[in-house]
């Protein structure tokens, strides 16, 4: 920790309101304009003017959102389960046994969470439809993991890597079998990263855009980014702010609190994805 | 076992064929691999693969399977005089320089930005977690969310910030940020920048954390200058996990499709690479064109992705 | 209990040898110790032998069958780690359970054996707590107690008493050896302290670069050491060591020290040439002082440790910087900066030819 550098106190303070001003202030704003409705939505307020609930009303009864919320929980609740199992098998084998080609493995899996999205989209358009999974979450959990996957076993090897020798060849000369050192002498020892991770995981699910809008086809199956993106009213200008501002608001607020709750946790996890990489 | 008798040529482990142990643990590793491995090969390899391969076709959105063998057709081909393909079509090059600039400006600024930030919230004060949280969230929210809010804002009849500028005398008339072609690159940067400078900030406090606090105290010992500390200390120790996240943003902002598509759709001024392929493939159903888009982008960062690995390692070679 | 034998054992790890050509027969019922400097590869042997390892080359044997092939687990070992590697999320009864889980034993035999197990050992009271609740000294009881439950055929120590405060040190080292008195037990037990090693073994492996230096029971290697290593790593503190000329190859063997008094030697020096550079070793305990003009061999105090029940005191002779240490009754130490005579009697000294090796001693040591 290091003192402000030729910075006042007060200037320091004033850093830091604009901080915080910078992040919260068009969160602050959506809300405001969300509980405004009618005429009052075309003037400029800077402090709430009125609590009108009637866009989230709105929001729920124009459009199945309440259905398009489920459908993001539901997907992004899947694919960290999946990336979760599947992660954690592989990270035992990418830090804990010394095979031949496990340097490159793992940077090949690196690689694949570079790959741009749209590069692979006219494929994977062509394997869901194949699958009769176009226009079906399950579609959707399965196109994600093309992104949570490689993040969940880089971080999870990352902190398994970290577990001392001594316990798992202890557990070896007591006879467990792998299976058994993973599930349980390691896993205890690893759930606050498989949090982290899972947390991680989780918030990229849930923000993912592009797969959702290419292949999903009906409001009931769209997640929540889709859904608020293709609100619309009559033309371009006729632009339902107040139940977008209202949806973006009901997106809002369980992140924030997750984010709140969790924040140290997230940190580690990016900071140990991306630092110690 | 036969052993190399007590000679010159001590054996060592690499002649020696590995003991059923050592086969038995690398056969359960393969085991434990083989799940990640089914499905990173059906979700990222084969797609990837197949879109390579349609864009040597012409394949059509609607009917796929009738996708016929064309070459590279798609990539460059002359016909009648004049050049087509996606290396000879302007649009494409345009989204190009788009998503370039794009790219190096807004991880410019983000980086300054963030850099401002980490050090702010490398000291401690009371309420730190907190703002520390506070800054998590614009990374936090949907993309989505964040292009809608600021859509709001950017509004140009009823949006916050022209009435801020205007109220601050920066400007007489309001300005169409997501519709007037001289403005919208600045509006995409400007979103981008808000949303992931947080991110920024985040890797470069922890850099900042990681560091030892001898230099800084031995700098205050010896009365330096704090800026100058900053500078020939600060920077020089923090620009190796600098530079990580810079390439790391850098990747990310070249492959940005949700922002534009939602902030700017119809601007050609901010068409990126994704968004121009994503329009290819599915709004105009030219899946050989727009695969070769993708591929073209996918050879372009794979080859980014690598100066920065040989690079990296490079680097790395250096120090002990 | 089993017996474990080593016929030339090697172990490689790329291009370094940590363990070559070891050769090595642990009797059933033994209490080994190996020893050696850091990187001698004392702790290497021992995971070959639990099977943490693959050998290079060679055979490991336990209890008369080949092992080379087999998982630790069925190896008939147990092995007590240097950081006691308990698992942290489990109680004592559940660390102590864990093997025995493994093995398929009933959930009845499990309770019975690990209760009488934590009896023997007097932890019964700490069953139900985690090692994050327990002292240095118990959670060293339950790595052992949990090595102990699974009723191996040879117990392997990986320097157990590292971690522990030299008080501590000692009283565990007194219970190890009674539990090895008690359970008749094939002990092997990796240690850098001689000390530990002199007082708990009935065998000592000396170790130096992968190879093994020497082996036999620890008075053996006191009085008669194979070579210069081992004299100057067995007994604290080291032997003196001084460097002489073989005047007289004979039997005893007469050196000129560098100041050219002469020294007799109660060794069988015939297989060396006269003339050449020796060292004469002598144990600082049969360094005899007395007033100068009574010995050829003359020195100054230059310091003296008085450690109550005993004096060390070192002496400079010559011009060299090699001190020659004395140890004395309390008492009888004479003044610093004094003059004193040293007399070497020759039956307690060593010789070591230039190459290391100590030459054959012609008289019991006593």
């Amino acid at each position: 920790m290091s003192r402000a550098p030729a910075l006042s106190a007060f200037g320091f303070q004033l850093a830091v309101l604009a901080i915080v001003v910078y992040a919260v202030f068009p969160f602050y704003y959506a809300v405001i304009t969300s509980l405004k409705t009618g005429s009052a939505l075309f003037r400029v307020d800077y402090f709430p003017f009125s609590w009108d609930w009637q866009n989230y009303v709105a929001l729920f009864q124009q459009q199945p959102f309440g259905r398009n919320i489920l459908n993001s929980v539901a997907v992004a609740v899947m694919v960290v389960l999946a990336s979760l199992l599947l992660g954690t098998l592989a990270a035992y084998a990418l830090s804990r046994v010394a095979f031949r080609g496990r340097g490159l493995l793992l940077g090949t899996i690196l690689a694949v969470s570079m790959f741009p999205q749209v590069a692979v989209l006219s494929g994977m358009f062509e394997l869901i439809r194949a699958l009769g999974l176009y226009n079906n979450l399950l579609g959707l959990m399965f196109a994600y993991l093309i992104f949570t996957l490689p993040f969940t076993v880089w971080v999870l090897t990352t902190f398994m890597r970290e577990l001392p020798k001594e316990l798992e060849e202890a557990a070896i000369v007591d006879g467990a079998s792998p299976w058994t050192i993973v599930i349980r002498i390691f896993l205890p020892l690893l759930w606050p990263a498989m949090v982290t991770t899972g947390l991680l995981a989780f918030i990229q699910a849930w923000n993912e855009f592009l797969f959702a809008l290419t292949f999903t086809l009906t409001d009931g199956q769209r997640t929540v980014p889709v859904a608020i993106a293709l609100i619309s009213g009559g033309s371009r200008y006729e632009l339902p702010w107040g139940n977008i501002m209202a949806a973006s608001v009901v997106v809002t607020v369980p992140v924030v609190m997750l984010v709140l709750v969790f924040q140290r946790r997230i940190v580690a996890g990016l900071t140990a994805g991306a630092l110690k990489g | 076992m036969p052993g190399l008798g007590g000679g010159s040529q001590p054996p060592s482990a690499s002649h020696q064929p590995p003991s059923q142990l050592t086969r038995g643990r690398a056969r359960t590793a393969w085991l434990f691999l083989a799940p990640l491995l089914t499905v990173m090969l059906s979700v990222a390899v084969w797609p990837l693969l197949r879109s390579i391969w349609f864009s040597f076709t012409d394949a059509d959105l609607s009917l796929l399977e009738d996708a016929r063998f064309i070459g590279l057709e798609n990539y460059l081909v002359r016909d009648d005089g004049a050049w087509y393909g996606i290396l000879a079509d302007p649009q494409w090059w345009a989204a190009v320089w788009n998503t370039t600039y794009f790219a190096v400006v807004s991880v410019s600024i983000e980086t300054v930005l963030g850099l401002g930030f980490a050090l702010v919230l490398n000291t401690a004060f009371r309420a730190r977690g907190l703002v520390r949280a506070a800054v998590l969230i614009p990374w936090a929210i949907p993309t989505i969310v964040s292009a809608k809010m600021w859509g709001w804002m950017l509004h140009d009849q009823y949006g916050i910030i022209n009435d801020l500028l205007m109220h601050l005398g920066l400007i007489d008339r309001a300005i169409a940020w997501t519709a007037d072609p001289d403005r919208v690159m600045t509006a995409v940067i400007l979103v981008d920048v808000w949303k992931t400078t947080p991110f920024m900030a985040l890797l470069i406090l922890a850099a900042l954390q990681l560091l030892p606090r001898d230099c800084y105290e031995a700098a205050r010992v010896d009365g330096i200058h704090p800026l100058r500390v900053f500078f020939r200390v600060t920077l020089p120790l923090i620009r190796p996990a600098l530079m990580v996240a810079v390439i790391f943003r850098l990747l990310d902002a070249l492959r940005m499709f949700d922002l534009v598509y939602v902030l700017t759709p119809n601007s050609a001024e901010t068409a990126m690479m994704s968004t121009f392929a994503r329009q290819q493939l599915v709004d105009f159903q030219q899946v050989g064109y727009g695969s070769a888009a993708t591929t073209v982008m996918f050879f372009l960062i794979a080859l980014l992705t690598m100066a920065y690995i040989t690079l990296g390692r490079v680097r790395l070679g250096t120090t002990p | 209990m089993a017996a474990v034998s080593l016929h030339r054992v090697s172990k490689a790890f790329g291009t370094v040898e940590a363990v070559r050509e070891v050769d090595l027969d642990v009797a059933a019922g033994e209490f080994c110790c190996f020893v050696g400097p850091s990187g001698c590869g004392k702790s290497t042997l021992l995971r070959l032998i639990a099977g943490l390892e693959d050998v290079s080359s060679g055979e490991i044997r336990i209890g008369g069958k080949p092992v080379n092939d087999r998982p630790p687990a069925q190896r008939g070992i147990a092995m007590v780690f240097q950081s006691y590697a308990l698992y942290p999320h489990m109680t004592v009864f559940q660390n102590m359970a864990f093997g025995l889980q493994q093995s398929r034993v009933s959930r009845q035999a499990i309770r019975e054996r690990v209760e009488e197990t934590a009896r023997l050992l007097q932890i019964e009271t700490l069953l139900e707590r985690l090692p994050k609740q327990l002292s240095g000294g118990q959670r060293q009881r339950v790595a052992i107690g949990r090595a102990m439950v699974r009723q191996p055929r040879v117990f392997l120590f990986d320097e157990p008493l590292s971690n522990l405060d030299a008080g501590l040190r000692q009283q565990t080292r007194v219970e190890i050896a009674r539990l090895h008195a008690g359970l008749q037990a094939t002990m092997i037990y990796v240690t850098h302290d001689q000390i530990e090693a002199m007082t708990l073994a009935d065998k000592i492996v000396v170790l130096r670069e992968g190879r093994v230096e020497q082996a036999g029971p620890p008075l053996q290697l006191y009085h008669h050491p194979a070579n210069r290593f081992v004299a100057g790593f067995i007994g604290s503190p080291q032997m003196n060591f001084l460097p002489a000329r073989l005047q007289r190859a004979t039997v005893p063997a007469e050196l000129a020290l560098p100041g050219g008094e002469v020294q007799q030697v109660a060794v069988d020096a015939s297989a060396l040439p006269a003339g050449v550079a020796v060292t004469c070793g002598i144990r600082p305990e049969h360094v005899e002082l007395v007033s100068p003009e009574d010995a050829a061999l003359r020195g100054t105090v230059v310091l003296r440790e008085q450690l109550g029940d005993h004096s060390l005191v070192f002496l400079r002779v010559g011009d060299g910087d090699g001190l020659v240490t004395a140890k004395l009754a309390p008492g009888t130490e004479p003044a610093p900066e004094q003059q004193v005579g040293i007399v070497l009697p020759p039956r307690h000294c060593h010789l070591f030819a230039p190459d290391g090796l100590a030459c054959p001693r012609s008289m019991v040591a006593g």
